[in-house]
């Protein structure tokens, strides 16, 4: 992974209420559930210190669930847990000088931050630290540290407390602009609510905003999705996640779609709100680099490119995933049991898979292929030779002919007409 | 199968004289009861400690289906109430109208027959199919209602109905449950005093019956035989009557169930034979074994060839697997002698087999066979029948695969196979039966009373139409109550023409079929309807028609696929979604490439079997 920096991720898994179409591992809770589960996730980075402590920090983001259902000053010492976890005494830089200068060498590699690490390898504290891509240390501009809200949970005095802890990057959950369609989502927001907590962020000094939007909503037109859309990038954020709306099994909406309550566009309406918000946010300056991530140029999300690159993250909280050293691992996924693991001195993995070749080929495509730069031919063969290379991009040949998949300049991306393929894209490929 | 040491068991062989023999079988129709009935037998004789389920059958397949492929023949002694030890040679019989040329060698072994019916359902087709094919080998028949557990139903009904379609008298009828053991004394007392001895010349020339064969890897062929005249041992020379193929034997001896190795098999017994027989096609069903110096002058009556009725091409999804195909069905041959197949390209397909089975059961169990044994991906194309074509130039080409047909300008005149078909019911469903045996151009022979209001239907169909879904439709029609029973009855004149489909505007050969020309075009919208249900969107459009000669009949189109795309994918939903992937990925791998287009397996089938719907 090229000495790559360690991203962090830390799962907050409540929120005030679950939304209609929510299939994500995320409940409301009682005060004392919340505050138990707290105490439990600065344990268990606590704990992982010594995992951290060579690795230079990459990206933070703090994703629930609803984070902001927690108080700011709560949200902080779950940073500050981080950071110190990741923080021998950082080197020093003049961040004026920082702000221009090249990136420094990368630090020798930090070794396998087996999982088992845990036992003190002595040696790796005193490594260099804090050698972020930019240069900066952890609590600054340069290391991108987001948190997911929600309008409703956030006003500019929670925001600002966040944003002295050190986070610099918000995304919100803004969904839509018709207050219907927020009512059929299950949202407990309004629009104006959305812009209100978009002007708190920005007056907390939030330099950068994400928003989340949904469309191919049920009896959604384009022209509606375009009105909710010109309104959220009216907000001029950096950066927006619009995802069609996928119907995931166990939720009301997918319920009510089975009982024919509620139909979703067609494909082909499906595609014309999809080129829609391609073009809205071209003109607004925001650049799709993923399938469903548009930002300004170099306001991508750091973090989440760590997941399509493949990079190695660290996950924290229930049900988080980590991928170290070719390991995917996830924590127990119910709130309680995690705290009760952690309580009782245990680890809260609950699941391990060390990847085969051919598997972690598979894992690189389909989430490589997922944006707009796709993947080094070159950094293919470097990580999984030239021979399954060599019968992968065979196989992409025809693809290409299709026009689905470009190949060309030593990579290989989805053209236009593919991305909305990715998925019969990534199983001829594999 | 176990072979215990020959020394060891010698010992515990019990000899009893000739007089004391009993050679039968049971017959019944499928679900009636007879494997568990059998090892209740087992069980009783002290065969074996505990029956497990269905001993008799020992291929897995036989098991999940419930259903006898291979007959077996098991040994049991019987102390019967007259304090003397009888040998009982208890031959296991095929219970599907696929295998009625095996049942009817394994009847030829014996003196008797037990005829089982089961109490709630009374007699069907096959019973009464199998009654007759045991008068006719001179059987002593041994009625029994089984299954007389079943709660709240009382066998008077069976009763009657044995008395009124056979005329025994419900004293003669033994009432069993093969599940609790009720009767079991009782019937092993009937058939001691029912079932003649086998009443055979031990010093004649040898002549042997081969009622079944089995392929074993380390001893060849084991050839289940009834010696009925002369005797066989170790170190004879053998000889095939049908063949006249030379062998040397290696072992004989008895089914215990497990092969119990003995000196001698003699006149009138049952047991096996090895003599280093390369493949079961060395050793068929119904020839006759012979001594190779001291010759019989005549085989024994009734041997014939096992005639493939139904042919389909068989493909290996991924062209790699020809040879891997061909090896297996190499192996699986050796142990079934009904089977053949030759070498088939297709132009849609690419290379295959053409093979021929006895019937529809037959093809799939060895496409299953091949696909759960072998591990093979296989694309099988709907079945078909042999057709007989005149030509224009008088020339008579015999075809079974739809894709050869000749040209329809070319032919003078097409014969097809026939079958005379029984179908019993109960009388209200009569009009349903009618109904579906004309839609399948069947054409009224006769009905009868069999008793009460239960009737047998006779018709003569066409054999394409049988393995199209007669059965099934029969069954759907009458709440499965009917059955059905059918012999070849030869061919038959009739109007066919072949409906061929295009993918994209190219026929596909292996989506071709033969039907009578009134249907034809019905059957082109059905099949073009069907697949566009079966066939997944594709990445472009694609258009499916179907022709008769060059004209088309149907034409529908499967639009492309526009959108597959998970929207949101982070560090969470990797493992997830690559699992996800490795079904799609498997799901492909179903698939067969026709041209560009992926067609899964199941649809070349489908085009034989239309729902209403379709």
């Amino acid at each position: 992974m090229s000495g790559a920096a360690l991203s962090i991720y830390v799962h907050l898994p409540y929120c005030a209420r679950k939304c209609h179409y929510c299939d994500f591992n995320s409940r409301p809770a009682a005060a004392a559930e919340r505050a138990r589960y707290l105490e439990a996730l600065k344990t268990e980075i606590d704990r992982r210190a010594e995992t951290l402590g060579g690795s230079s920090l990459g990206t933070v983001f703090f994703g629930g669930g609803t984070p902001t259902v927690y108080e700011g000053e709560e949200l902080a010492e779950v940073l500050d847990a981080v950071t110190a976890a990741a923080s021998p005494p950082p080197v020093v830089r003049t961040p004026s000088s920082a702000h221009e200068a090249p990136p420094p060498p990368a630090p020798p590699p930090p070794g396998p931050a087996s999982d088992a690490g845990l036992a003190g390898e002595g040696g790796r504290t005193a490594s260099p630290s804090f050698v972020c891509r930019t240069g900066f240390q952890p609590v600054s501009r340069s290391v991108e540290i987001t948190c997911e809200a929600n309008p409703e949970t956030v006003d500019v005095a929670k925001l600002r407390t966040m944003r002295e802890a050190g986070f610099n990057r918000i995304s919100i959950g803004a969904q839509s602009f018709d207050e219907r369609e927020l009512t059929m989502l299950g949202r407990g927001h309004s629009a104006e609510q959305t812009e209100d907590a978009v002007q708190a962020a920005r007056d907390a000094g939030f330099e950068h905003v994400s928003l989340d939007l949904i469309y191919a909503l049920p009896g959604q037109t384009v022209e509606g999705w375009r009105t909710s859309l010109l309104r959220a990038l009216a907000l001029q954020p950096e950066h927006v996640s619009a995802y069609g709306l996928e119907l995931a099994e166990g939720t009301p909406l997918h319920a009510r779609h089975e009982a024919g309550e509620i139909e979703p566009p067609e494909d082909a309406e499906h595609l014309a709100m999809r080129e829609l918000t391609q073009e809205l946010c071209g003109q607004a300056g925001l650049l799709r680099y993923e399938i469903s991530n548009y930002a300004l140029p170099g306001r991508e999300c750091a973090h989440n490119m760590t997941y399509w690159r493949n990079e190695p993250y660290l996950g924290f909280g229930a049900g988080a995933w980590s991928y170290l050293d070719g390991v995917r691992s996830a924590n127990l996924r119910e709130p309680v049991a995690y705290c009760e693991a952690i309580e009782a001195g245990e680890s809260p993995q609950a699941f391990a898979e060390r990847l085969e070749p051919d598997d972690a080929l598979a894992e690189v495509l389909m989430m490589g292929l997922r944006m707009t730069e796709g993947l080094a031919v070159e950094a293919l063969k470097r990580a999984f030779g030239e021979e399954r290379v060599c019968a992968l991009l065979a196989r992409a040949e025809p693809l290409a002919q299709m026009g689905l998949v470009a190949l060309g300049d030593g990579r290989v991306r989805l053209t236009a007409d593919g991305e909305p393929l990715h998925g019969e894209v990534c199983v001829r490929l594999v | 199968m176990a072979t215990e040491s020959t020394t060891g068991n010698q010992a515990t062989v019990r000899k009893v004289p000739q007089q004391n023999v009993r050679n039968f079988c049971i017959v019944a129709h499928i679900d009636h009861g007879k494997s568990t009935l059998a090892d209740r037998l087992l069980e009783v004789c002290g065969n074996v400690e505990e029956a497990s389920e269905q001993m008799l059958d020992s291929m897995d397949l036989e098991r999940e289906r419930g259903i006898t492929i291979k007959s077996s023949a098991v040994r049991l002694f019987y102390e019967a109430d007259d304090g003397d030890l009888y040998q009982l040679n208890l031959i296991d019989t095929p219970g599907h109208v696929d295998f009625s040329y095996e049942v009817s060698r394994s009847l030829q072994a014996c003196e008797g027959a037990v005829v089982l019916v089961d109490v709630s359902q009374g007699v069907e087709a096959q019973t009464v199919a199998n009654i007759y094919l045991a008068l006719d080998a001179e059987l002593e028949i041994i009625p029994v209602v089984n299954k007389i557990d079943i709660p709240n139903i009382e066998p008077e009904m069976a009763l009657s109905e044995i008395e009124e379609a056979f005329g025994y008298h419900p004293d003669e009828v033994i009432l069993t449950s093969g599940k609790s053991g009720v009767g079991v004394h009782e019937l092993l007392e009937a058939i001691v005093k029912r079932v003649p001895p086998p009443d055979e010349d031990a010093d004649a020339p040898l002549r042997a019956m081969i009622f079944d064969s089995e392929f074993d890897v380390h001893q060849g062929v084991i050839a289940y035989v009834r010696v009925f005249e002369g005797s066989i041992k170790p170190g004879d020379e053998i000889m095939m009557m049908s063949s006249g193929k030379r062998f040397e034997v290696n072992r004989v001896g008895v089914f215990s169930p497990a092969m119990i190795d003995i000196d001698e098999l003699c006149a009138g017994n049952v047991g096996y034979v090895t003599a280093g027989i390369k493949g079961v096609t060395e050793s068929r069903v119904g020839d006759t074994i012979t001594g190779a110096k001291r010759r019989a002058e005549k085989p024994l009556p009734g041997y014939r060839e096992a005639q493939p009725m139904v042919f389909c091409g068989l493909y290996p999804v991924e062209n790699v697997d020809f040879e891997a195909l061909k090896d297996a069905l190499d192996k699986l041959s050796l142990n079934d002698a009904a089977l053949t197949y030759e070498r088939e390209t297709s132009a849609a397909l690419g290379f295959g087999f053409r093979c021929g089975f006895l019937g529809l059961l037959h093809m799939e169990i060895v496409q299953e066979r091949l696909e759960r044994e072998y591990d093979l991906n296989l694309v099988a194309t709907a079945p078909s029948v042999i057709y007989h074509i005149k030509l224009s130039s008088g020339e008579v080409v015999q075809v079974h695969n739809p894709a050869q047909f000749p040209e329809r300008e070319l032919i003078e005149s097409i014969e097809e196979p026939v079958v005379h078909a029984t179908v019993m019911c109960p009388q209200k469903y009569i009009g349903r039966v009618m109904m579906v045996s004309e839609e399948r151009r069947g054409a009224y022979l006769r009905q009868e009373y069999i008793w009460g209001d239960r009737l047998a239907l006779h018709y003569r169909l066409p054999l394409a139409e049988i393995i199209v879904d007669y059965f099934d439709a029969l069954k759907s029609a009458t709440r499965g109550y009917a059955t059905l029973d059918y012999e070849m009855a030869g061919y038959a004149p009739e109007k066919l023409v072949k409906v061929e489909l295009l993918i994209n505007g190219d026929p596909v050969d292996a989506l071709a079929i033969i039907c009578h020309q009134d249907y034809a075009e019905d059957r082109g919208r059905r099949i073009a309807k069907r697949l566009k249900q079966e066939i997944p969107r594709q990445l472009f459009e694609v258009r499916l028609q179907a022709s008769i000669g060059s004209r088309i009949v149907a034409s529908t189109r499967i639009s492309p696929l526009r959108r597959n795309v998970t929207e949101k994918c982070y560090g969470g939903d990797v493992t997830r979604k690559r699992k996800l992937l490795e079904r799609q990925k498997e799901g492909k791998r179903r698939m067969k490439a026709v041209g560009n287009v992926q067609v899964p397996q199941e649809a070349f089938m489908s085009i034989l079997r239309l729902s209403d719907d379709d």
